[in-house]
């Protein structure tokens, strides 16, 4: 068993390497005797693996969540995303949410959301050569500090009138249009010079998958004192790496002692309370409380729907079968383009209004950008396609997500879905456009002595 | 790798790229270019400031206004990042063989253009006939120059407010730039006509001109023929003016305003006055536009020598040209003081940008620009005034100061210009000669409806 404890220490090791509080080995084997002393220390752990699984690392959210969540919330939050995952054990949902007992469950759920969502790979995706981050990578500390928002809530507060307000407003809305302005210039600079670092190091790198220097590796040597520092982190990584391998060497020791564990639970469960568990229903946390309500409700609402529409329905029917007689074909085709045309408008405005296509899922993560030149004289059997152009940029990972960089994108493509996407944009503008001015129209017909004039470039 | 550590050196600058369009804004940028140069060139002795800071300021100068490098090549003599505009070809042609002749710099080829016929001091030849005939020349080359910064930083363009060419087309291309660079900082410096003009349809122009500046410009920057004139002959004892001298005042402001200076507001960073970062500062609020710079001291070459200042002094007059509405350091009225309520009312503005140039600049008391009474109550604290720093002489001028302000000082005259523009249009006179080209009568009203609504927005201050 002396190896079992090595891998367990192993796995705690890893663990904390990737943030999570510190754990002892001598916690696992406390849990599968379903000791006390075990349970906050797991709930603990699970409540940091799930926030690294939500939001792709482990920060300093999670010890403020610690201070400030009550046990009883945190146990809850736990139970209800483990559920969501699909873990759904009526002994885990029926835990005391006071943090008393119960650690071989906890353990058992531990280990059921280490297997199935893959976490000791995740762990592994997110170790990469630190050379491969980009330059602001390692300058940000000094641009992390928060600015000052209690002046700015001071002066919000204040005694203003509301026309004052909505100067005030404008103001800072103006203000933060600039900024923005000023970001997009950064922004196209960045990657204009970083173009030109990827032109100018052709031929030379460091990585087989690109052919130039990263804009880190040229950091590095303008200024070598940093390499220090980088080395460091590379062992550091290398380490972590290390372990990992170990890891998956050795896991099965782990997965067969967690089987003792569980056969333990059957054992010790014994028939009565067996019996007694059965009869308690499964506590489900993620569903809201007025189900039942509402599902009638809708029956209801579904039924009258139905009624309303059937009569409808019949009416139009006719209408089909008398007009069907009368219409002509261009008449027809005028019409199906009509309505083509409403249909596109109503998409289009769906789209937009669906607000999941701005928002970010996890941490923003900047594209990177790789430049290849095909060269003539090389006839490699790349597996990326041939391209029409000499030169082309390709985005990798545009948006950062759990499962690492994206494979990469052709920019041709990309810039046929932003047109898509322009286009709906505008088909949506204009709809728009025409409904405030009918609004206008109307709001200044309110005010007589008001002369309404549109902005020049509505017209 | 040598190479690449240049290109790393030479980068974060924002590179400004000025639009010269009509008579007055070419030989405007003519001399502000001739400005930059001799700045960036001065007598080593004379600037006061170490060998190495001297370099650094030089180059930062250069790649902000000029460009020394195309891909291919490197350039013998700097070049301006410049379009230029014009329809009469006789001024272009004269300011580029200047330039070309001072061998210090030179505008790039085939940046130009004009052609053989002007628009005759008509706004709408310009506007509705020259403009969008030429657009996709000007916007070409102008794409051009856009192409050959790293870092747009933003345009500049010159114009006056009551020519044809200049202010018609001049107004047109600018709502082309907007179009063009949505995301592009836009400071239009107009100069404004006198009072007393000599072209009798100036105010019409010029109420065209300002009305859709006001849309698609960020900032409108205002200079007064009349006050411009004045410092001419009151504080630079020059006895005919031309208009030469007149343009050498401007470029004084304007290169005061636009050299490299440091803002403190970023702690940790400190960064050069980016075109955006200042515009947001003054600017930010849609409603109000205009700008205006106060600068002191100025004086003749000849006086310089013999004259020592200490910063308390200038700021306290500059404070008082601010709140009294003076153009210039003679003749300040000193009765007017900050919000007794009883007095006459003072000059409210809604953000300042000071820029001090010259020696001993630390512990320099600007506090008397911070006043919350300066500015309206609905302002957040302690964001009225922006501070520029550069220890670098400017201009020969030992200690110099420059105030660029969003305030209430440009109305009087844009009420002026607005009267007796309405009083002209009220008995449609000359109106036919517009509505020729296309203009409307309803193009004047919506005009005049625009600025009547600045001229209360600011008064509403």
């Amino acid at each position: 068993m002396a190896q079992v404890r090595e891998v367990i220490e192993l796995l705690t090791k890893i663990l904390r390497e990737n943030g999570t509080t510190k754990i002892k080995a001598e916690i696992f084997r406390l849990a599968k005797f379903d000791k006390d002393e075990a349970v906050v220390p797991l709930w603990k752990l699970l409540f940091e693996l799930i926030y690294f699984l939500e939001n792709g690392t482990i920060d300093d959210v999670v010890i403020r969540a610690f201070s400030q969540l009550t046990t009883e919330e945190m146990a809850i939050y736990v139970k209800q995303k483990m559920q969501n995952y699909g873990f759904l054990s009526r002994s885990f949902s029926l835990l005391p949410n006071d943090m008393l007992t119960g650690s071989r469950e906890l353990l058992l759920a531990l280990a059921w959301l280490l297997c199935t969502k893959n976490i000791i790979e995740k762990f592994m995706e997110k170790c990469s050569s630190p050379i491969d981050d980009d330059i602001y990578e390692f300058q940000r500390d000094g641009l992390d500090q928060s600015t000052n928002s209690s002046q700015l809530s001071h002066s919000l507060t204040g005694k203003l009138t509301a026309v004052q307000k909505v100067q005030q407003l404008q103001q800072l809305n103006g203000k933060l249009r600039f900024s923005l302005r000023q970001l997009y210039a950064l922004q196209s600079e960045r990657t204009r010079i970083q173009h030109r670092i990827h032109e100018s190091t052709q031929g030379v790198s460091l990585s087989g998958d690109k052919k130039h220097l990263s804009v880190m590796e040229v950091y590095l040597l303008r200024n070598p004192e940093h390499l220090k520092k980088i080395l460091r982190l590379l062992e550091k990584d290398n380490e972590r790496l290390q372990n990992l391998l170990h890891w998956k060497e050795q896991e099965d020791v782990f997965w067969k002692w967690m089987e003792s564990v569980l056969d333990m639970r059957l054992k010790n469960l014994s028939q009565s309370e067996q019996e007694e568990r059965d009869t308690k229903p499964m506590v489900h946390y993620n569903i809201p409380p007025d189900i039942i309500g509402q599902m009638h409700a809708a029956r209801k609402n579904l039924e009258a729907a139905i009624m309303k529409y059937e009569s409808i329905i019949e009416h139009l029917e006719e209408l089909w079968e008398t007009k069907r007689r009368a219409i002509t074909e261009p008449e027809l085709n005028n019409l199906l383009a009509a309505i083509n045309e409403e249909i596109a408008y109503q998409r289009a405005t769906l789209g937009i209004d669906h607000e999941d296509g701005f928002r970010y899922e996890g941490r923003y993560q900047e594209p990177r950008l790789v430049l290849f030149k095909n060269d003539p004289s090389m006839k490699s059997t790349n597996l990326r396609q041939q391209r029409s152009e000499s030169n082309t940029l390709q985005a990798f990972g545009v948006l950062g997500s759990l499962e690492g960089l994206d494979m990469p994108t052709d920019i041709q493509t990309e810039i046929a879905a932003l047109e898509k996407y322009l286009h709906r944009m505008e088909i949506e503008a204009s709809g728009k456009q025409r409904g405030y001015l009918a609004e206008l129209d109307k709001l200044a017909e309110r005010i007589p002595d008001a002369i309404c004039i549109q902005p020049k470039t509505v017209r | 790798m040598f190479l690449i550590v240049l290109i790393l050196t030479s980068s974060c600058i924002m590179s400004i790229i000025t639009l010269q369009l009509g008579q007055c804004g070419n030989q405007i940028g003519g001399e502000l270019f001739t400005t930059f140069i001799k700045d960036a060139h001065a007598k080593p002795s004379n600037v006061q400031v170490s060998a190495n800071r001297n370099e650094q300021y030089t180059e930062e100068v250069i790649s902000k206004f000029f460009t020394t490098e195309s891909q291919s090549d490197k350039f013998d003599v700097p070049q301006a990042r410049a379009v230029l505009v014009d329809m009469e070809p006789k001024v272009i042609a004269q300011i580029c063989t200047e330039a070309k002749r001072t061998g210090k710099w030179m505008y790039p080829e085939k940046q130009q253009f004009s052609q053989k016929r002007g628009s005759g001091n008509n706004w709408a030849h310009g506007f509705c006939v020259h403009g969008p005939r030429v657009k996709e020349k000007v916007m070409n080359m102008i794409q051009q120059e856009a192409e050959k910064c790293d870092n747009l930083g933003g345009f500049l363009s010159l114009t006056s407010l009551a020519g044809g060419t200049g202010s018609g087309v001049g107004a047109y291309v600018t709502q082309c730039l907007r179009d063009e660079f949505p995301n592009s900082f836009i400071l239009n410096q107009v100069v404004w006509p006198y009072h007393t003009g000599e072209v009798i349809v100036q105010n019409y122009n010029a109420i065209l001109t300002l009305s859709h500046l006001y849309q698609s410009a960020d900032a409108v920057l205002v200079m007064e023929n009349d006050h411009l004139h004045r410092i001419c002959t009151q504080l630079l004892n020059i006895k005919k003016i031309g208009f030469k001298d007149i343009n050498n005042v401007i470029c004084h402001k304007l290169a005061s305003f636009l050299l490299p200076a440091v803002t403190q507001k970023y702690t940790d960073h400190r960064r050069s006055n980016a075109f955006g970062e200042v515009l947001e500062h003054l600017v930010s609020h849609p409603d109000y536009k205009l700008l205006t710079i106060k600068n002191i001291p100025q004086m003749s070459d000849t006086s310089k020598q013999f004259c020592t200042y200490q910063w308390h002094g200038l700021l306290k007059h500059l404070r008082q040209m601010l709140i009294a509405d003076a153009s210039m350091e003679e003749g300040i009225d000193w009765q007017v003081h900050l919000g007794d309520g009883s007095g006459i009312k003072h000059n409210q503005s809604l953000a300042n940008a000071l820029f001090l140039r010259g020696k001993d600049l630390d512990g320099i008391d600007v506090s008397s620009f911070s006043d919350p009474k300066l500015y309206p109550s609905w302002i957040l604290p302690n964001t009225g005034v922006a501070v520029y720093k550069q220890p670098r002489i400017f201009n020969d001028y030992e200690k110099s100061a420059a105030l660029v302000t969003n305030s209430r000082s440009p109305i009087g005259s844009l009420n002026h210009m607005i009267g007796k523009a309405w009083n002209m249009f009220s008995s449609r006179a000359y109106v036919y000669q517009y509505e020729k080209h296309g203009l409307t009568e309803e193009d004047f009203l919506d005009s005049f409806v625009t600025l009547e609504q600045v001229v209360a927005n600011y008064n509403t201050l």
